[in-house]
């Protein structure tokens, strides 16, 4: 079986809004795929339904076959989904590095006896935990932060970090919620190399959300578009830029 | 819990042996009152290093943390006293004190879970209210806490036959019980902090900071926010119950009233006062804020002697001074006297 994650027939209503309508596409292993469409189509939501932050109306989500539906949010987590949040939701106070330890919770096995004996096993963990969120942090390039609040970073570098947090966990799929928001051309460039030697080094698979069409092409390999909650194609790249429907939404939308 | 290099320094040891000569000096010098302040200052101690655990660290608001103290001052009072003529030995007393009220602390946090904030906050404040009332309120029909008048005739800490209130001998020299306390009490909070410190910079300490900067990225993170919301309010209960039942040994009397709102209310300033988030800070503010009021009440005395009448009531002055204090302090040091390094660093920043 090469699909990791299932999203089956999803759809999620707020009160009379239809912001998800019967959703369905698979993620492939080690793939990037790629989530587009205008304000408001849906896309978050489909972020926050796999994540279990939002119960869905109807449908269903599996993860390398397991059922993510009615699970709790840091228990999908543990099951190898990790995610960033389109408006940033760093551990502000916390230094750079602290949030990238926080990252790695779900790996650490540390209870109160440990916490209060700091016993050969916890201090090895503290010792592997430090030297993954090290090397982390050398992966996304701010390393030289590693000592600043997360809140005194730049904002390009505040992304970089959310995506060192979720990569902490070692997860199989990486839900990044347009990442490039907010950064200049170079920075996108390089940001769009990160994610393609993660998923290169790490055979995860990605899955992106971004309002760039251009850079996500040069990116995905697989884009589905979302208007008002539906999925109105998905295909390679190539085929979406020519695809009418996806024309058609983009026009009106801009209209 | 210095390096090695640094736990034998001249500066250590010498506030080490301050800390030992203490209770010796202030009874030569101020007097044995000033002995039995600095008594009850380490009990508030624990309670500050207790509550720090709920709000310093885990971000939860609290406004009702006495009634744990409350909860180990009576459990204590009805296991050694003439209430029902029980007197069980300290190893178990203690233990027990400190476990009912980390139940407590899991009865209050359970159904505090979803609640952040505002309504945390009147939900604590409302649980506190409860246990005191209960307290006054349980000498019917089975009269278990003898209502307002409290339990009196308590057994004072007592070890084997070291009595804690009886004065004793060592060395040539003659320590009273309030100097037995003393020694007893700082022995306590160095455990207590030692605890909390040790607790605060692990994976324990670290899902605690997560979910108080942002509980759903907490989640997001891994972390199961519900059960270290739980173990918070469960284990600064603990030290809030540890706190009371040695405090009901020391005063020999508890009552209701001795844990009414402005108790948690107190409690809680002693905490931001100090720095939220640092032991030593918390224990800091602690000590200013008990001897603070105590050296105003001194100052009601001057007047009475000088002017033969009180022409500022210390208590108003108190108050006052407590409000002013809170005002500036947020307005100027919004992380506490002493912040934690964390607050510090990010406060040094925003200074031009
Ligand atoms: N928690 C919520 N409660 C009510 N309505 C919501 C909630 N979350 C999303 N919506 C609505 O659902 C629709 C889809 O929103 P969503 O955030 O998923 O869009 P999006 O595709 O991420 O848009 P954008 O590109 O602007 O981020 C919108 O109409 C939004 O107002
Ligand atoms: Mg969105």
């Amino acid at each position: 079986m090469n699909t990791l994650l299932d999203i089956h027939q999803v759809s999620c209503r707020f009160g009379g809004v239809r912001a998800l309508h019967n959703v369905s596409l698979a993620v492939e292993n080690n793939e990037i795929f790629g989530l587009i469409g205008p304000n408001g189509a849906g896309k978050t939501t489909l972020f926050n339904v796999i994540t279990g932050l939002v119960t869905p109306t109807s449908g269903n989500v599996t993860l390398d076959g397991c059922s993510l539906t009615g699970l709790a949010v840091h228990d999908i987590l543990r099951y190898g989904l990790a995610r960033t949040f389109q408006n940033i939701r760093l551990f502000p106070g916390l230094s750079v590095l602290e949030n990238v330890l926080i990252g790695r919770h779900s790996l650490g096995r540390t209870g109160i006896w440990g916490a209060i004996s700091r016993n050969q096993r916890t201090r090895r963990e503290e010792a592997e935990l430090r030297d993954t969120a090290h090397r982390l942090l050398q992966q996304v390039g701010i390393h030289h932060h590693a000592q600043t609040l997360a809140r005194n970073l730049s904002y390009g570098d505040q992304r970089r970090l959310e995506i060192a947090r979720a990569l902490a966990s070692e997860p199989k799929l990486l839900a990044l919620d347009e990442p490039a928001a907010g950064m200049g051309q170079t920075e996108r460039d390089a940001l769009r190399e990160l994610i393609l030697s993660l998923r290169a080094q790490r055979r995860i698979s990605i899955l992106v959300i971004e309002h760039d069409v251009k850079w996500m092409m040069a990116l995905c390999d697989r884009i589905a578009v979302l208007h008002f909650g539906e999925r109105i194609a998905l295909d390679i790249p190539e085929r979406i830029r020519q695809h009418p429907d996806v024309i058609a939404a983009y026009l009106g939308s801009a209209s | 819990m210095g390096t090695p290099a640094s736990t034998f320094s001249p500066a250590t040891v010498g506030k080490g042996l301050l800390l030992v000569a203490l209770p010796l000096l202030l009874q030569a010098g101020p007097g044995a009152a000033w002995v039995r302040i600095v008594d009850v200052a380490l009990l508030y101690s624990m309670l500050a290093i207790g509550l720090n655990i709920v709000v310093g660290f885990a971000g939860l608001l609290d406004l009702g943390y006495i009634a744990f103290y409350a909860t180990g001052a009576y459990l204590y009072a009805l296991l050694d006293s003439m209430q029902f003529n029980l007197h069980w030995p300290l190893w178990a007393t203690l233990p027990l004190s400190a476990a009912l009220a980390g139940l407590f602390g899991l009865l209050l946090g359970a159904p505090t879970l979803r609640l952040r904030g505002d309504y945390l906050a009147i939900v604590t404040l409302g649980f506190g209210e409860i246990v005191r009332i209960f307290l006054n309120n349980l000498d019917t029909p089975f009269n278990l806490t003898n209502g307002p008048q409290g339990i009196s005739l308590i057994d004072p800490i007592h070890l084997g036959n070291f009595t804690f209130s009886r004065p004793h001998h060592f060395a040539g020299l003659t320590l009273t019980g309030t100097q037995q306390y003393y020694y007893l009490f700082l022995a306590t909070i160095m455990g207590m902090a030692w605890l909390a410190t040790r607790l605060q910079h692990s994976r324990i300490g670290r899902a605690w900071a997560a979910i108080r900067e942002d509980e759903l990225a907490a989640a997001a993170s891994g972390i199961a926010v519900r059960n270290y919301k739980l173990l918070a309010f469960s284990l600064g209960a603990t030290c809030g119950g540890f706190a009371g039942a040695l405090f009901a040994g020391f005063q020999g009397f508890v009552s209701p009233e001795s844990f009414n709102l402005m108790e948690s209310v107190m409690v809680l300033c002693m905490v931001v006062l100090g720095g939220m988030g640092n032991v030593n800070g918390v224990i800091f503010g602690a000590i200013l804020l008990t001897v603070l009021p105590e050296a105003l009440r001194m100052m009601g005395d001057w007047q009475l002697n000088h002017f033969g009448h009180i022409w500022v009531d210390p208590n108003d002055v108190r108050m006052l001074l407590f409000g002013g204090a809170l005002i500036l302090i947020m307005l100027y040091r919004p992380a506490g006297l002493l912040p934690s390094p964390a607050q510090r660093r990010e406060w040094q920043k925003k200074l031009p």
